[in-house]
């Protein structure tokens, strides 16, 4: 099988799309294995959809190649190309009832009666719908027509299933269902799967990689640990998570702090402005300044506001000018070492969490 | 429908209309109701059976019933693909195409008619046209002719058919199409199995719009398709002037109602069956 010399389903090579004067899409390159579960991730108007308009064939670009199990789709019309794709409006059919809807790309490739039949049962079991076949998609509620839009997607067999914010349409609650609910439809069926979303918890928790878009770029693609912990920039680091920034630089292969506490960062950095990012949940308070292990860099600074959320307590400190965040978990033990609001807070963050990204 | 009650206030928004209704539809039509199934004074159903049975009529009947079916047909035929250009045209086509079709309303029916005569009559345009083709033709006139009536109602029709269709087709998400498309269907598919089936209620009322706007139609019958194929508005204008009173005129009026309310019956079965098709 030729799949043997290219393990990609999907391999998109420095596509590019204009608009007018617009580039919408610049060089971006992005190549799926069999089975995995990859999202675009990235802020309104980054141009996720466009990645997956001109997978599926509905956008041209004006270069780069797009190739499916190695072989170039560029000038293929939609309909042959085999893509499931889930709407953000999921796009049922209002006309047909929930099975005919499934049984559509069946229907046109005309196959018999009763294996449609069986396959759309099947399809309808799948996404916990038995027995709602005979319905219209206005009668269901907008997480069931999301789970017929996947069914019907899926009816097509498809070599790459392509979603685009099949979720945003739904309450929170659902949401979090639903994504669950996707992730084990993909197990199960083990599609290839290109998810569009700008929700970034929702494509940490469902996918197997993560491709970050900013301004028609893939600014960094990897697994959701990767993306989290090390950010190639400020705009990832910035945009996934929370985080501050405190500058830092690397002089003659060493890192310091503005203040000129020395940074314990492994791996030979060019000498340069730089950013340390500082996650909340990163941060622990410490009673006493010798209370650090070894490498740990301590963050004195000035209790400012402490919230509780629940399970969690989050706080802000300032610390040499800036806002720096910390959450810690609600155990009476660490909530009673909290300082007043106004005193002075020892905020430690331990050698592995150091991470720096290029300034600008 | 949901039911709902009715403030003594909500009466001075839709008054006027029924106001407006009664006085110029309502108390016309019981007025005619009255002509036609009374004689001095009494309840009386002779009127009408004559009319009914009568030669006139049926052959009238027949030639509107043409007319109207080829109108609805030929317009359908025209206005459909039109209406699809339209709809999935740029903003900046779409709204010139919406200009040019609603051009011609400016100019007043009777005007457009005229100007059929001018392109149809012998030595008209169209004549004149033809003879570059054929240089010694000899001068016909295609006035006075079905076909002059039909290409004339056609004329005047489109507009009334294409904006109906046109506000339903616009409705159409263009979603749709790409599902099934990405599902596997070929553009002519998609088209046949999701846009044209989505159309079908305004196809409905544009149909349903020419159909009642041509039923009566005087003018043009008149005008292009002279005294061939009369049509039964004119049965009706002719007796008016014939008979002393109105009860001729006022039965076939009574009579064309009907017709209208079986077409209307008619075409909403037939809608009604074609959407089922798709479910
Ligand atoms: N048909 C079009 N004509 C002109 N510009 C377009 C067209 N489609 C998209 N764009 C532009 O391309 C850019 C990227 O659009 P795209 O829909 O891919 O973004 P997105 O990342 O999916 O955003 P969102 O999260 O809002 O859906 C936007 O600036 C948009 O205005
Ligand atoms: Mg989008």
């Amino acid at each position: 099988m030729k799949q043997k010399h290219d393990p990609s389903v999907l391999d998109i090579d420095r596509i590019s799309v204009t608009y007018g004067s617009l580039d919408v899409l610049k060089d971006v390159s992005l190549a799926a294995k069999p089975g995995e579960f990859i999202s675009l991730l990235g802020p309104s108007g980054s141009g996720k959809t466009t990645v997956l308009m001109s997978i599926a064939g509905f956008t041209k670009p004006s270069t780069g190649t797009i190739a499916v199990d190695g072989v170039a789709v560029n000038g293929m019309p939609p309909h042959r190309r085999r893509m499931g794709m889930v709407f953000q409006s999921y796009a049922l059919f209002p006309h047909m009832s929930v099975a005919r809807n499934i049984g559509y790309p069946m229907r046109i490739r005309r196959e018999a009666a009763q294996t449609i039949d069986r396959k759309v049962a099947e399809l309808l079991k799948l996404v916990h719908l038995d027995k709602y076949g005979d319905r219209m998609p206005a009668q269901l509620s907008g997480g069931q027509q999301q789970r017929v839009a996947i069914a019907r997607a899926l009816a097509s067999d498809p070599t790459i299933l392509l979603m685009d914010e099949p979720l945003s349409a739904l309450d929170k609650k659902l949401r979090e269902e639903m994504l669950i609910e996707i992730r084990r439809i993909h197990d199960e069926f083990g599609v290839t799967t290109i998810y569009v979303t700008h929700d970034q918890r929702e494509a940490l928790t469902i996918s197997d990689r993560v491709a970050v878009m900013s301004g028609g770029r893939i600014v960094q693609i990897g697994s959701p640990q990767e993306i989290y912990d090390r950010p190639n920039g400020r705009f990832v680091a910035d945009f996934i998570g929370e985080a501050a920034f405190l500058p830092a630089q690397v002089r003659n292969s060493a890192a310091f702090m503005e203040n000129g506490t020395s940074l314990d960062v492994r791996g030979g950095l060019q000498d340069g402005q730089y950013l340390m990012v500082v996650r909340p949940e990163r941060l622990s308070v410490v009673a006493d300044r010798t209370d650090l292990s070894p490498g740990a860099v301590l963050l004195a600074g000035r209790l400012q506001r402490v919230f509780f959320q629940g399970e969690t307590v989050f706080g802000t400190v300032l610390f040499e000018g800036q806002e720096v965040l910390f959450r810690c978990l609600n155990q009476s033990k660490v909530v009673a070492a909290l300082p007043p609001v106004d005193g002075e807070i020892l905020l430690a963050l331990q050698a592995a969490d150091i991470t720096l990204v290029p300034k600008g | 429908m949901g039911n709902f009650t009715l403030a003594k206030q909500d009466f001075l928004l839709f008054g006027p209309a029924i106001l407006l209704l009664a006085v110029l539809c309502y108390w016309p039509l019981a007025w005619v109701a009255l002509q036609a199934l009374t004689v001095k004074g009494e309840l009386s159903f002779t009127t009408i059976a004559t009319v009914a049975t009568g030669q006139i009529f049926w052959v009238s009947t027949l030639n509107t019933i043409y007319l109207t079916t080829s109108v609805v047909l030929i317009t359908a035929l025209v206005g459909y693909p039109l209406a699809y250009l339209v709809s999935q045209a740029s903003p900046l086509w779409s709204y010139t195409l919406k200009f040019l079709i609603l051009f011609p309303f400016w100019t007043s029916t009777l005007v457009r008619t005229y100007a059929w005569v001018v392109i149809l009559q012998r030595d008209g345009l169209l004549v004149n046209a033809m003879r570059m083709v054929v240089p010694d033709m000899t001068p016909v006139s295609f006035l006075n002719t079905r076909a002059a009536s039909t290409i004339g109602m056609v004329h005047i029709m489109l507009p009334f058919f294409v904006f109906p269709l046109l506000a339903s087709m616009e409705s159409i998400k263009r979603d749709y199409l790409r599902a099934a498309e990405s599902l596997g269907a070929k553009p002519i598919i998609a088209f046949w199995t999701v846009f044209f089936p989505l159309s079908l209620p305004g196809l409905l009322s544009s149909v349903i719009m020419v159909l009642m706007l041509s039923i009566g139609f005087y003018i043009i019958p008149i005008v292009l398709g002279g005294g061939k194929g009369a049509v039964i508005s004119m049965v009706i204008e002719k007796s008016l002037s014939l008979y002393p009173d109105w009860a001729v005129a006022s039965s076939m009026g009574l009579l064309l109602l009907l017709m209208s309310a079986v077409a209307l019956t008619i075409l909403n079965a037939l809608a009604n069956k074609a959407q089922s098709i798709w479910r």
